[in-house]
């Protein structure tokens, strides 16, 4: 079984840090959901992670070996960047055949008759330059090189930024494909949660430069509720639990709702003086983000 | 190693042709221009030349975001530079080749410092890919490319109008040490590259 191991992983930008003291395993075999803010720092993991950003300080190790210019290592991970318009130079002079034809030089699993398939598929033609490209075409050129590079592990950004909900439909429907057939990893960026949660076996949250959580979702997402009544229940029942963990409080006049997360294997039900509602991943997400500011 | 001179070859391949089919343009419009007598006039051949070097220096500058490319498809560091500056090297060997074919059809003995103007334009144009990452360097590298140009205008001038050779060593010497320099600038910034595709 192959390993990512990040170990006090930190970046900064000139005065501004991006990542501090990230200690994050990816394990073979999973499909990892990647949420953050804007700016928290995925993308920065990711292309940490596939060498393709220098850390600052800390290590990433690919079953104890080194990443940082390591042939072997780096022929099992790759990154789908997500394509901009805006850069000057690289993939965006490029014609989406010129692109895939680089990358099959690179990849050694490529699958040729594959990324045809899937360019059918989203009715991508090969011949436009990818500067020309709307912003969902390019999110299914880098779904496309993503699936296509059958690497061991497959990191997309953003995968689903600007596609349509058919599309975003037929990106899942092949992700799961390719997992169940591949039993490859990937670790998936992306701001629309709760439509991606369903596929996601492991969630990692990125909140304020750190990892914040990484739990498998079932196991999450069955300790994560919010709860609503009057202060004085909602307090007592808190003082009852005490290994509770409040992630954000809302005060309502004599109301108030909580988001916590219970300890494992713990489950709470309603009572008459007392709302609980199961929490969906976004919603845990923002609760997390509220907890940190 | 091998995927990356793959890679290059590919990148290298539609440089030069792109570059040669503007060259033959500008020949087929300077010749029309001259009334079909562009072999007999040394400026002339001389200024088709220059227009040729700078799509030298400007393909050059297009193909370093092929760096970037070639690492965020997985290939590493060292690899995607040794890669860059073969192909490099090529480029500067093809064009050399082409002005090589030009001097023997107008019996120019300047040919060393043509290809010294070629590695020129080669370095500038990795100058000018450098000054776009706007880090820290970016108005030294601006700096150098303007001298550069300077250089490669002022030999012009003096060989064709002044009709002197006292610049074609000093070109010959700035030549080796300019590339030098930008290709140990080049490696440096690809060490520490941060990947924008």
């Amino acid at each position: 079984m192959g390993t990512i191991k990040c170990t006090d992983l930190c970046k900064n930008y000139r005065q501004k840090k991006v990542l501090d003291n990230v200690n994050l395993t990816i394990e073979e075999g999973k499909i990892y959901g990647l949420i953050g803010r804007n700016g928290a720092g995925k993308t920065t993991l990711l292309s940490i992670i596939s060498a393709q950003n220098p850390a600052s300080s800390g290590d990433v190790t690919l079953d104890g070996e080194q990443i940082w210019e390591n042939e072997k290592a780096l022929s099992d991970i790759f990154f789908s960047r997500e394509l901009s318009a805006n850069t000057m130079s690289g993939a965006n002079n490029l014609k989406v055949k010129e692109y895939l034809r680089y990358a099959q030089c690179f990849l050694k699993n490529w699958d040729n008759d594959y990324a045809n398939e899937l360019l059918a598929r989203f009715g991508l033609d090969k011949n436009q330059s990818i500067n020309k490209l709307s912003k969902g075409m390019m999110s299914m050129v880098t779904i496309v090189v993503a699936l296509a590079s059958k690497a061991k592990f497959t990191f997309l950004d953003e995968p689903a930024a600007g596609l349509d909900v058919v599309a975003r439909n037929d990106f899942y429907r092949l992700l799961i494909e390719e997992y169940t057939q591949s039993g490859r990893t990937f670790v998936i960026s992306t701001h629309i949660i709760d439509e991606a949660s369903d596929i996601f076996e492991e969630v990692i949250i990125v909140n304020n430069q750190k990892i914040a959580l990484k739990e498998n979702t079932a196991e999450l997402l069955e300790r994560a509720y919010h709860i609503s009544g009057n202060k004085e229940d909602v307090d007592k029942m808190l003082t009852q639990n005490s290994d509770i963990e409040v992630l954000d409080t809302q005060n309502l006049g004599r109301s108030k709702g909580i988001s916590i997360l219970t300890a494992k294997n713990k489950c709470l039900t309603a009572t008459e003086k007392l709302s609980v509602q199961p929490m969906t991943l976004q919603n845990l997400f923002v609760a997390i983000c509220e907890e940190g500011r | 190693m091998k995927n990356s001179i793959i890679f290059w070859e590919k990148m290298t391949l539609k440089s030069v042709l792109s570059a040669v089919l503007s060259l033959i343009v500008y020949f087929l419009i300077f010749n029309f221009l001259m009334g079909g007598s562009v072999f007999n006039d040394k400026g002339c051949m001389a200024s088709i030349w220059f227009l040729a070097v700078i799509l030298v220096g400007f393909e050059i500058n297009r193909k370093t975001g092929g760096i970037s490319l070639a690492i965020a498809f997985g290939s590493t560091r060292k690899n995607a530079f040794i890669g860059y500056i073969i192909s490099d090297i090529a480029m500067i060997v093809i064009f050399s080749g082409f002005q090589m074919l030009i001097a023997a059809y107008t019996g120019d003995k300047n040919i060393p410092v043509y290809i010294s103007i070629i590695i020129i334009c080669a370095a500038t144009g990795q100058a000018i890919a450098g000054s776009m990452n706007k880090d820290k360097y970016m108005v030294l590298y601006i700096i150098v490319s303007i001298i550069s140009v300077v250089v490669a205008v002022a030999w012009l001038v003096f060989n064709y109008i002044a009709e002197s050779n006292s610049l074609n060593i000093p070109v010959m010497i700035f030549a080796v040490v300019y590339y030098a320099w930008m290709a140990a600038c080049t490696e440096r910034s690809t060490r520490r590259l941060e990947v924008r595709v």
